[in-house]
C-alpha cells in the first residue's frame, strides 16, 4: 500500500532489503535470510525533514542505505525526484549521486586517514566534474565557512580534529556536490552531548538556508523532534507509524510508539510521576524469525487474536497519520488509504 | 553561524612533504635511525665503489696470495691474490642490487595480485589463494635453490626465482588488507559521493593497504640479500670472477682456518644489512601509523 504524494522528492516503494545467511564450511550455502527492510513504502516531501526512529537493529540505517541505493534492495523501487533508481545504469546511478548524499555516523572512520580534510571535501566536485582542481581549493574554503571551520585548516588530516570537528567535514563533503537529498545516519550519535546541539543547530540552519531535504535517522526521540517535521517509526524492518511530529509526540497511535515514548525520560519529576507509561514484555525478536501476524504482538500490551493471525497494512488515519495497527481498523479512514 | 571552531593542532603545520616527514619520522626511531644509517653507508659503498675500492676486483697479486691483513690489503687477498676489501665492496652491489630488485620485483606482483584478488573477491580470490598457499607450502630457500637451478645460474636468475616466491606473501598482505579497508566508512563514504570503483581503489583503498606492504619491503629486501648469498654460497648464484657476499664467504669458508677473515668479514657484512633493513622496517611500521605519527612528532 503506498503512501502517494505529490510532492515527494524521493518515494520508497515495496522496499526490501534481505540479507543472506550463509553457512557451512567449503561449500557456503545460503540457509536462511533476514529481511532488514520489509516491504517499506516512505516518501520524503521535498524540503521536509522526515525523522526515522527505532530500536538498534530495526532496519533504519539499512532504509536508509538502500534509498540512495549504497546495498541494492532485494525488491521494490526508489523514486527520485520520478527516477527509478533501480533502472538506472551503473554510470547515470553514480551522475544521480551528485544530488544525494549522505552523513554518516562514525565522523571517525567516515574520513580516509590518509587524505587530507580539504582533499575529502574537493572530491565530490572532483569526481561531479562541477569543478577543476584550480578553483576547487575556494569552493572547499567556503564551505568550510558553511559549516563553521576555518578554512586554515584545509590542509590538515582527519586525526587531528575532534569528533564534532569531523562530523562537520563530513557535512561539507555531503555539501560539496550541492545535493538536494541527504540522508543523516544517525549524524550525531557519537558525540558528545554538547556537541550534538552544535551539529543539530547547524544541520537545521543548512536546511534552511540550502533547502535541502533530510532524512534524519536517529534513535533518540528528542533529537528527531527538534529537527523533523514528520517522524516514521520503524520496528523489525517495517514502518507502523508515520505522523506530523508534534502529533506523533502528543498523541502517539502505535503501541510501539507508546512505548518508545514512554521509555524516554521526561525531565520534570512531576510529570514522569503522572505519566502513564506503555511498557514492552521481552526482547526484540530475531529478524531472521520474526513473529506471525503482527510483528510487535508477543510483546504488545494490547495485542488481540487478530494481532496473531493477521499482519497489519500501513493504513491511512485522519489527516497526515498513518498507522499499522489493528486497534485503528474500525477507525475511519481518509484518503487513499 | 558565525562561530568558528578552533583546532588544536597535534602538531605544528609545516609544509613537509609526505615523504619527507616519514623519513623524519623514521629517524626519531633509535634502531631504525641507525638501519638508516648502515644502509645509506652500504648505499654510498655501492654506488662509489669504483672509487673508494683500492684495487680493481679483478687485479691477481700472485705474490700475496692467502695473505693476511697487511697495508697493502687492509682485509688480506683471496686465493687467487686478489684484494678482498675490492671484492666486497663490488659485492655489496650485487647484493643490494639483488635485494632491492628482487624485492620491487615480488611486491608488484604481490600487490597486484593481492588488489585483484580482494577486490574481486570471489571464485578468483579462492583460485589465487590457493595458488598462494600451494607456494607457500615449499620451504622457501628449497624452493628459491630449486628454482635457480632449474634456470641456471646467474644473478637474473637469483632475482627471478626469488621473485617467483616472493609474491606470495605480498599478495596475501594486501589482500588481507583490501578485505579489511573495503568495508570501511570512508569507502562507503566514496561510493556515497558517486565515485567509481577503480578510482576508490586507487584513491581510497590502496593507500590505506600499503602500509604493512613499506614494512614488508624492508624486510624482503634483507631476506633477498641473505637469499642470494646463500644462492650464491652453493655456487648457483653470481658466476666467477665476480664477487659477491655470499660467493666470497663459500670460498672463504675453505680457508677458515688459515685466513678467517676471508669469511668471517662478508659473513658480518650479511648480518649487518640484514639486520638494518629489519631494524627500518620496524621504525616504518610505527612511523607509518597516521594516528602515532602525531605523537611521535612531540616525543
Amino acid at each position: 500500500m503506498a503512501e502517494p504524494d505529490d510532492n515527494a522528492l524521493v518515494e520508497a516503494r515495496n522496499l526490501r532489503v534481505e540479507f543472506p545467511v550463509l553457512s557451512g564450511l567449503l561449500r557456503r550455502k545460503q540457509v536462511a535470510s533476514v529481511r532488514a527492510v520489509d516491504d517499506v513504502n516512505l516518501a520524503v516531501r521535498r524540503g521536509e525533514a522526515l525523522g526515522l526512529v527505532g530500536e538498534s537493529g530495526c532496519g533504519k540505517s539499512t532504509l536508509g542505505r538502500a534509498i540512495l541505493h549504497l546495498i541494492r534492495p532485494t525488491a521494490g523501487t526508489v523514486l527520485f525526484d520520478g527516477h527509478a533508481l533501480d533502472t538506472l545504469s551503473e554510470v547515470a546511478m553514480r551522475r544521480h549521486r551528485r544530488r544525494m548524499q549522505m552523513i554518516f555516523q562514525d565522523p571517525y572512520s567516515s574520513l580516509n586517514p590518509r587524505m587530507t580534510v580539504g582533499e575529502a571535501v574537493a572530491e565530490p566536485m572532483l569526481v561531479h566534474g562541477l569543478s577543476d582542481e584550480g578553483d576547487s581549493q575556494e569552493k572547499v574554503a567556503d564551505l568550510f565557512r558553511t559549516v563553521g571551520l576555518d578554512p586554515r585548516m584545509m590542509t590538515r588530516y582527519p586525526h587531528e580534529f575532534s569528533g564534532g570537528q569531523r562530523q562537520r567535514i563530513g557535512i561539507a563533503r555531503a555539501l560539496a556536490s550541492e545535493p538536494d537529498f541527504i540522508v543523516c545516519d544517525e549524524p550525531v550519535s557519537a558525540l558528545d552531548v554538547s556537541i550534538q546541539a552544535q551539529i543539530i543547530n547547524l544541520l537545521e540552519r543548512l536546511r534552511g538556508a540550502l533547502g535541502l531535504t533530510y532524512l534524519f535517522v536517529a534513535h533518540d526521540l528528542a533529537i528527531v523532534r527538534h529537527l523533523s517535521d514528520r517522524v516514521a517509526v520503524m520496528y523489525l524492518g517495517q514502518i507502523v507509524e508515520i505522523a506530523p511530529k508534534d502529533e506523533i509526540y502528543a498523541r502517539p497511535l502505535h503501541p510501539y510508539t507508546q512505548a518508545l515514548l514512554s521509555a524516554a525520560p521526561i525531565p520534570d519529576r512531576a510529570v514522569e510521576a503522572r505519566r502513564q507509561r506503555t511498557l514492552l514484555q521481552g526482547e526484540i525478536p530475531s529478524p531472521l524469525n520474526p513473529p506471525t501476524g503482527c510483528r510487535l504482538h508477543p510483546r504488545c500490551p494490547k495485542a488481540h487474536a487478530t494481532c496473531r493471525a493477521v499482519e497489519p497494512k500501513l493504513r491511512q488515519l485522519d489527516g497526515q497519520r498513518w498507522v499499522a495497527c489493528h486497534l485503528y481498523d474500525d477507525a475511519p479512514t481518509t484518503g487513499g488509504g | 553561524m558565525s562561530e568558528v571552531v578552533g583546532a588544536t593542532p597535534a602538531r605544528p603545520a609545516a609544509g613537509r612533504s609526505p615523504l619527507m616527514s616519514l623519513v623524519l619520522a623514521v629517524g626519531r626511531h633509535r634502531l631504525a635511525s641507525v638501519g638508516l644509517v648502515v644502509v645509506a653507508l652500504l648505499s654510498l659503498v655501492a654506488l662509489l665503489a669504483p672509487l673508494l675500492a683500492p684495487y680493481s676486483p679483478y687485479e691477481q697479486d700472485l705474490y700475496n696470495v692467502l695473505s693476511g691483513p697487511s697495508p697493502a690489503h687492509w682485509l688480506g687477498t683471496d686465493n687467487v691474490g686478489r684484494d678482498l676489501l675490492s671484492r666486497l665492496i663490488y659485492g655489496t652491489r650485487i647484493s643490494l642490487f639483488v635485494g632491492i630488485v628482487g624485492t620491487l620485483l615480488s611486491a608488484a606482483v604481490g600487490v597486484t595480485v593481492g588488489l585483484i584478488a580482494g577486490a574481486r573477491g570471489g571464485l578468483v580470490d579462492a583460485i589465487i589463494m590457493r595458488i598462494t598457499d600451494a607456494f607457500l607450502c615449499f620451504p622457501p630457500l628449497i624452493f628459491i635453490l630449486a628454482m635457480s637451478a632449474a634456470l641456471g645460474p646467474g644473478i637474473h636468475n637469483v632475482i627471478l626465482s626469488f621473485a617467483l616466491f616472493g609474491w606470495t606473501g605480498f599478495a596475501r598482505i594486501i589482500r588481507g588488507q583490501v578485505l579489511l579497508v573495503r568495508e570501511l566508512p570512508y569507502v562507503e563514504a566514496a561510493r556515497s559521493i558517486g565515485m567509481s570503483p577503480l578510482r576508490i581503489m586507487w584513491r581510497h583503498i590502496l593507500p590505506n593497504t600499503l602500509a604493512p606492504i613499506i614494512v614488508a619491503v624492508s624486510i624482503s629486501i634483507g631476506l633477498a640479500i641473505l637469499v642470494e648469498s646463500g644462492v650464491s654460497f652453493l655456487g648457483l648464484g653470481v658466476q666467477p670472477p665476480t664477487a659477491s657476499w655470499g660467493k666470497e664467504l663459500r670460498v672463504g669458508f675453505t680457508y677458515i682456518e688459515t685466513v678467517p677473515l676471508f669469511s668471517i668479514v662478508p659473513g658480518l657484512l650479511i648480518a649487518l644489512a640484514v639486520i638494518a633493513f629489519n631494524f627500518i622496517g620496524d621504525g616504518l611500521r610505527d612511523a607509518l601509523d597516521p594516528r602515532l605519527r602525531g605523537a611521535m612528532g612531540r616525543s
